[in-house]
């Protein structure tokens, strides 16, 4: 079940993608993207590895991740919806600016419940991907039926 | 001739070309059929995408078919996964 090319294919495209994830991410709020976007890219690589290796080293790599994650996600939006009330309500922002080299860097309260919004996608993401590729793997066994074809055409 | 009228010919060309797509995946005798269509639907929405990126001057259009390009590459693997653990001999009957 583990294809040398998808192997491949993994190893280069896995990383770009979670690049493309983290970019999503930063860039949120006032232009597409966000935490629910990024959670969803990142699970599409998730999605490429256990294509590419198979549920069981996935789930080495990811499993004990997964549901972790999920949690200290909501914890953290909850946490970043919390953190208003100092600014007069639950929700609202806190902006904190940086200004490094003449750049201006915003970081705020939204930053913080996307944060935890893309941590529940991922780990989400993970578990049930991870468990849609296990029932696959025990649907079909190691031996494709396609081989088994080939094989008694050749007798 | 400006740039403008070719990316609108541009366009027009993709969206007759898609149509066509459309067809093969509703007439594809058989999954694999439909899977070549898919992939090549997915080629053309990132093409009309980027065309739609220049003619508007919206540089977030073209993240959007970054990620088309991605989800459409895992779809067709998957489908290529499914058809190649499945049995030929079905198809092969239903042509006849």
């Amino acid at each position: 079940m583990i294809e040398i090319y998808l192997r491949l294919v993994d190893k280069i495209l896995t990383p770009i993608i979670f690049l493309i994830a983290i970019f999503l991410f930063l860039r949120g709020h006032d232009m597409p993207g966000g935490g629910f976007i990024a959670g969803l890219v990142a699970a599409s690589a998730i999605e490429l590895t256990i294509l590419a290796r198979g549920t069981q080293a996935t789930r080495d790599r990811y499993g004990p991740w997964a549901v972790p994650l999920a949690g200290t996600g909501l914890t953290i939006a909850v946490g970043a919806a919390l953190l208003g009330m100092y600014n007069g309500g639950f929700f609202r922002s806190i902006w904190l600016e940086f200004s490094m080299a003449g750049e201006k860097l915003k970081l705020g309260t939204p930053q913080l419940f996307d944060l935890g919004v893309m941590f529940v996608v991922v780990g989400m993401a993970i578990t049930y991907l991870l468990r849609l590729g296990e029932a696959a793997e025990v649907a079909v066994p190691e031996q494709t039926r396609l081989e088994r074809q080939r094989e008694d055409r050749h007798r | 001739m400006t740039l403008d009228f070719w990316l609108e010919v541009l366009l027009a060309v993709m969206a007759f070309s898609l149509m066509i797509c459309f067809v093969r995946l509703y007439l594809g005798p058989n999954p694999p059929n439909r899977t070549v269509a898919f992939d090549t639907i997915t080629s053309h929405a990132i093409g009309i995408f980027a065309l739609l990126a220049m003619r508007s001057k919206a540089a977030a259009l073209l993240d959007a078919a970054i990620v088309t390009a991605v989800l459409g590459f895992v779809g067709t693997v998957m489908l290529a996964r499914y058809i190649e653990q499945s049995n030929l001999q079905d198809w092969e009957s239903d042509e006849e």
